[in-house]
């Protein structure tokens, strides 16, 4: 057994890794962008008027 | 000598809860002899100013302390991490703050015994029927309606002062909240007696009859005080506690978790049945597959069952985050809840039993385990005790997160692997070539103790980081 | 908690845009020199001579872990000392970032473990065994914070089980020490002293400086997104506040 198979598998999984954490932060980037777009659109803030 | 300043300062007090500022830079001081109530919208931070006194917030700014007879501060919190529960204090939270297994007697005996108060029975049961829950002296809290499990929760805060010689700081959260208008009254009434004698309350109320009680009304608003209002107070001649004790306070601890165990084996059943389950299950597999293997992987199988009996959820976890009973807890006792809870919290009764019922199920055919070893069995047993002992300290760590239930505590428990893995190859020891005297890491008495001490620096890691 | 990094301004600083970069393709040069130019081993030696060149990627994964737990230790300390913004930035970044080089590392060793010695797990070997203790302890950290409401009570406990984890380190290498004088481990990597050959040499000190820019890279893009989040968090709570808004 060369452990070949065994290598492919590692490599794909660490690869994968680094892909997957990639793409999340991609992404929670992307949501952070909307939610800016989504604050530009509302009011601004009335004033604070003492206790909650 | 007499002392004439306050009896305890919050000076300068910032508490954060969850991500508000709850109180900003507040400075108040409790005399002796003063009631105090504490007034203000929901949100204001009224609740929290009184736990802030009984010591059970971590400050952000400032610091709470108390004074003796001699002049002596007690730091109750501060900043450096400081923390001594206060001396000569009763709480009772909006919430029970007691578990519901205890029965309503149990509870005042409680309260009176952690303040270092005995009080005969006699007298006992007058105020109990005072307070019209005599006739529920031994039920359990947990049958009583909403403003009997009050009634109790507020006297047991009360009964300390109304027996002590010294002066004791009563502190109440919304106390007639849920009570019927004749409760109150005796509540109210029991609040003038007190004050007569010279005790300090503080109250957190809306009700406007009890603030009319009050030498001071503090309103607060938005975590701030706005109005403090002095009416005239007599000046208390009660003298001050000699000297603070915290070990009563520990014994009955102690004393309330065996008992509430033993009136509700929880813990006990809770344990032992996957651990029968997993000797059921052993036995069923096949004893002969079991028994003609090396002595390794008997030993294994004869330890599964007392493992899986001390790596279960301990109840006393739950029992202490019911209706805030670790709370209470707390305020009495501050630091030393933890390191006695992870340790009588612990399984000391079940591994002991459970290795020698595996052995006697598991092992009567195999013919490999030398004559001596079911006398030496009680070492592994003790080990696992050991584990048992950590593994509840880390569920107790874990507990501290509000939402503990959506969090996966086996992963901070991995390492109680190696303890186990020392446990077995000690056991493996014992059934080949029976007990060695001398010590080393390839004797069983060696990997015993080297067991433990894993096990006790885990616990000490999991106990030592200062709860919050 | 402030607004300081200001919604406004959300774009990855660029410093780290280069450096994932740079790292993202010095990991698959590695890789392919790994698999096609670094030399084979002897055969008669190896159970499974292809499989050795895991260690290209899993050794270089195994450091980066360990600066990710370090980051992580230092930002529990850090709040539990301080109580600052910055050190829970570091507790957020050190715990994903350990659980994700921790997972490349406690996966791709038992692989590599199947194929050459025939067991997936060594429980003597000291590294492999401390890696799986922090992975599973970075795991608990990012399940806590992402179930857990975010205020100073739940960070507090979180940067106690970070604590407590490393104060598990020196109990582990305890551990295993004793254990590997019952059950002597196997070698999972050969020492100095047998001396690598030059081009494995060269492949994997290429693997560790690709994830170790990789690291850097990826720290600052989450330490800036989280600094985000928390602006977007204190923006949501001032909506919250207002009449009507809770």
């Amino acid at each position: 057994m060369s452990g070949f198979y065994h290598l492919l598998l590692a490599d794909s999984i660490l690869i994968g890794i680094l892909v997957i954490y990639g793409r999340w932060v991609l992404l929670r980037h992307r949501s952070l962008e909307d939610f800016r777009t989504s604050i530009i659109q509302i009011q601004p803030l009335p004033p604070d008027e003492g206790e909650a | 000598m007499t002392v004439t300043g306050p009896l305890l300062t919050a000076s300068g007090v910032t508490v954060q809860r969850g991500t508000r500022v709850v109180l900003k830079d507040i400075d108040l001081a409790i005399e002796r002899g003063e009631i105090v109530t504490l007034t203000g919208q929901n949100g204001s931070g009224k609740t929290t100013l009184l736990e802030t006194i009984a010591g059970l917030h971590s400050l952000k700014k400032g610091r709470v302390k108390a004074t003796y007879t001699n002049g002596n501060d007690i730091i109750i919190r501060d900043l450096k991490g400081r923390r001594t529960p206060a001396p000569g204090v009763s709480l009772a939270l909006q919430s029970v703050g007691a578990c519901l297994d205890e029965s309503v007697i149990e509870r005042l005996r409680t309260a009176s015994s952690v303040a270092g108060i005995k009080i005969d029975d006699e007298a006992l049961e007058t105020e109990m029927e005072k307070w019209s829950v005599l006739h529920r002296a031994n039920d359990r809290l947990a049958i009583l309606s909403n403003g009997l499990r009050k009634r109790v929760s507020v006297l047991s805060a009360l009964l300390p002062a109304m027996f002590s010689n010294h002066q004791r700081l009563i502190l109440l959260d919304e106390p007639g909240d849920g009570m019927d208008d004749e409760s109150k009254n005796i509540l109210k009434s029991s609040i003038m007696m007190m004050k007569d004698s010279g005790h300090s309350i503080v109250i957190v109320t809306h009700d406007t009859s009890m603030v009319e009680l009050s030498d001071r009304t503090v309103a607060l608003s938005n975590g701030k005080i706005t109005t403090s209002i002095q009416k005239s107070r007599k000046p208390s001649h009660v003298p001050l506690l000699d000297s603070y004790d915290d070990n009563s306070g520990i014994k009955e601890f102690c004393r309330w978790i065996v008992a509430i165990e033993r009136r509700n084996p929880v813990d006990t059943i809770q344990r032992l049945v996957p651990a029968l389950l997993a000797l059921f299950l052993i036995r069923s597999v096949g004893l002969e597959d079991i028994t003609n293997q090396n002595t390794y992987s008997l030993a294994f199988y004869l330890l599964i069952p007392a493992l899986v009996s001390v790596m279960a959820r301990p109840a006393l976890i739950d029992r202490l985050s019911e209706e805030r009973s670790g709370d209470w807890w707390r305020a009495h006792l501050g630091r030393s809840v933890r390191p006695y809870a992870t340790i009588l919290g612990g399984p000391w009764l079940l591994p002991l039993p459970l290795v020698y019922l595996s052995f006697a199920v598991i092992s009567f055919n195999a013919t490999q385990i030398d004559q001596s070893a079911q006398y030496w069995l009680w070492l592994p047993a003790l080990a696992l005790i050991d584990i048992g002992i950590a593994a509840t300290a880390i569920q107790m760590l874990v507990s501290g997160l509000e939402r503990s239930g959506a969090v996966a505590v086996s992963l901070m428990m991995i390492i109680l692997i190696w303890p186990f893995m020392m446990t077995l190859e000690a056991t493996a020891l014992l059934l080949e070539e029976g007990f060695q005297y001398n010590l080393g890491f390839d004797t069983p008495l060696g990997l015993i103790i080297l067991s433990s001490l894993i096990s006790a620096g885990v616990w000490l890691s999991a106990v030592v980081i200062p709860d919050q | 908690m402030g607004r300081s990094a200001g919604l406004g301004e959300n774009r990855y600083p660029n410093l780290a845009n280069y450096l994932v970069l740079v790292g993202g393709i010095g990991v698959a040069i590695t890789v392919f020199l790994g698999t096609f130019w670094a030399p084979d081993v002897n055969p008669s030696q190896w159970r499974a001579p292809e499989a050795y060149r895991i260690i290209f990627l899993h050794v270089p994964f195994a450091w980066t872990s360990f600066l990710a737990f370090t980051v992580l230790f230092i930002g529990s300390l850090g709040w539990y000392i301080t109580h600052s913004d910055k050190s829970w930035r570091l507790v957020q970044t050190g715990s994903d970032l350990g659980l994700l080089f921790g997972i490349g590392v406690i996966t791709s060793g038992p692989i590599w473990g199947m194929a050459e010695w025939g067991v997936p797990w060594d429980w003597a070997d000291l590294r492999l065994n401390t890696f799986g203790l922090l992975t599973a302890i970075a795991l608990f950290i990012v399940m806590a914070r992402r179930s857990q409401p975010d205020h100073d009570s739940s960070r507090d406990t979180i940067a106690s089980a970070g604590l407590f984890g490393f104060m598990l380190v020196p109990i582990t290498i305890i551990a295993t020490t004793i254990y590997q004088k019952r059950h002597p481990g196997i070698v999972v990597l050969e020492t100095e002293d047998t001396g690598l050959d030059p081009q494995i040499r060269a492949v994997m000190l290429l693997g560790f400086a690709s994830l170790t820019l990789l690291f850097i890279g990826f720290s600052i893009i989450s330490n800036h997104l989280y600094s985000l989040e928390a602006s977007a968090e204190d923006i949501l709570k001032d909506m919250d506040e207002r009449p009507g808004g809770e």
